[in-house]
């Protein structure tokens, strides 16, 4: 009977991840690879697709909203690695190392936030400020 | 000698008169749509009264026709003074103008509106409600908004700002970047070729201050369609950018994701605050003396 309900719940699990998306997790490691490839390909509109509603407004008014994506990107990053993802209820924080093999090679790490908007998980530096608030009246 | 004497005293005061009527006289033909078209009519009612004096009697006996000598010379003083407030004022508003050039001789002309162009703004800023709504802090993202009541007015002096500059023009002083060079934002890379042409770098004239925070400056809805056009293009809010540094300029996120040089984005604060006070100066005096 246990090894029934196991196998009951697993199904449900995974049936449960193959109809309601990914996990958190990986949909952020997802959304930080699509966002480095329309910022180095330098695509105004799907950088605007990728971030949060508040900040795609205000990129929107930009000049730099018109801007054409290049054919190769001018600059070499491979794919962004994604660790130490935490989320707190509809904001998260993940650290994005990304590295070039040059000339000249290159590595550097930076903190991005994330914020949830109708199940879907965007790129939202502004959202830096309720996360750290929440991650202060948890600790 | 009395009559010696007031021939040379008519003289004097006929020429006070005449010579700064010399000295600045404005032609008529200027004063149409001029951004200093209120300044120039002055101006030119001051001469016009001028040569009205001028017209005048102006021969003197003296002692017997003194009084009338004094307020002719009064006159001459007041008309004097006025005309030299007046000039003033022209060549303020003309420093104004100067400014809002930009710097270095090579640098992008000052535009000025079409006809049409201006009675379309001037047919938009006309239909603002009487309470028109401007923002006084950029969004919660840290990004400045168009307001909703300056929606269409935007559109209209976004079109074709700055378009197709032509030739190298100098923007903050310096030339229009070739291919090849640093880019400033990423001291690792270059400033690439637009696609299919080598030749030609890819880089644009970008606004120091955005055209959304633009709308927002305090005294922007009041300014005259032509001194809305005028601010909206002016040189000195420009800049040559690549398109890498334009996106990493215009969201934080590409700016961490591409790691552009910090440096260079606190000098771009620099720059915006200092264009931005400039600016914010110039529309106060524009609206005072437009």
């Amino acid at each position: 009977l246990a090894a029934l309900v196991l196998l009951f719940v697993s199904g449900g699990v995974l049936l449960f991840i193959e109809l309601g998306g990914q996990s958190d997790d990986a949909q952020i490691q997802q959304l930080v690879q699509n966002f480095a490839s329309a910022a180095d390909h330098q695509d105004a509109k799907k950088i605007m697709a990728e971030l949060c509603q508040a900040e795609a407004a205000g990129f929107a008014d930009s000049g730099a909203a018109s801007s054409t994506p290049v054919a190769t990107p001018e600059r070499h990053f491979l794919t962004p690695g994604t660790s130490d993802i935490q989320i707190a209820g509809d904001v998260a924080s993940a650290k994005v190392t990304r590295s070039q093999n040059g000339p000249p090679a290159n590595s550097f790490s930076v903190t991005l936030y994330f914020h949830r908007e109708n199940g879907t998980w965007k790129v939202c530096d502004s959202a830096a400020t309720q996360f750290n608030q929440h991650r202060k009246r948890l600790s | 000698l009395n009559r010696k004497l007031s021939a040379i005293i008519s003289f004097i005061a006929a020429l006070l008169v005449a010579v700064s009527l010399i000295v600045s006289e404005v032609p008529a033909a200027q004063a149409a749509d001029d951004p200093c078209a209120a300044q120039i009519a002055s101006l030119g009612q001051v001469q016009s009264q001028i040569s009205a004096h001028n017209a005048e009697p102006h021969t003197f006996t003296v002692p017997k026709e003194q009084a009338a000598l004094d307020a002719y010379d009064a006159e001459a003083a007041q008309l004097n003074a006025a005309q030299a407030s007046d000039v003033t004022a022209l060549e303020n508003c003309e420093v104004t103008l100067g400014v809002l050039a930009g710097r270095g001789p090579n640098s992008l002309p000052l535009k000025r509106p079409t006809n049409q162009i201006r009675n379309n703004i001037g047919q938009l800023k006309a239909e603002l409600p009487a309470d028109v709504q401007q923002y006084k802090n950029p969004g919660s993202a840290g990004y400045w908004r168009v307001p909703p009541d300056l929606g269409p007015l935007y559109d209209a002096l976004r079109q074709n700002n700055p378009g197709n500059i032509i030739g190298s023009p100098y923007l903050q002083g310096q030339p229009r970047p070739s291919v090849g060079d640093p880019d400033p934002a990423y001291p690792n890379d270059i400033i690439p070729s637009v696609e299919g042409n080598p030749n030609i770098p890819a880089v644009s004239a970008d606004h120091i201050v955005s055209l959304a925070e633009i709308m927002n400056l305090p005294g922007f809805t009041e300014l005259s369609p032509e001194n809305m056009y005028i601010i909206t293009r002016a040189p000195l809010n420009f800049q040559w950018l690549s398109q890498a540094a334009n996106l990493a300029k215009s969201s934080r996120e590409v700016a961490f994701m591409e790691d552009a040089d910090p440096t260079w984005v606190e000098e771009q604060q620099v720059l915006h605050d200092t264009v931005r006070t400039q600016l914010e100066d110039i529309i106060q005096k524009l609206v005072a003396n437009q």
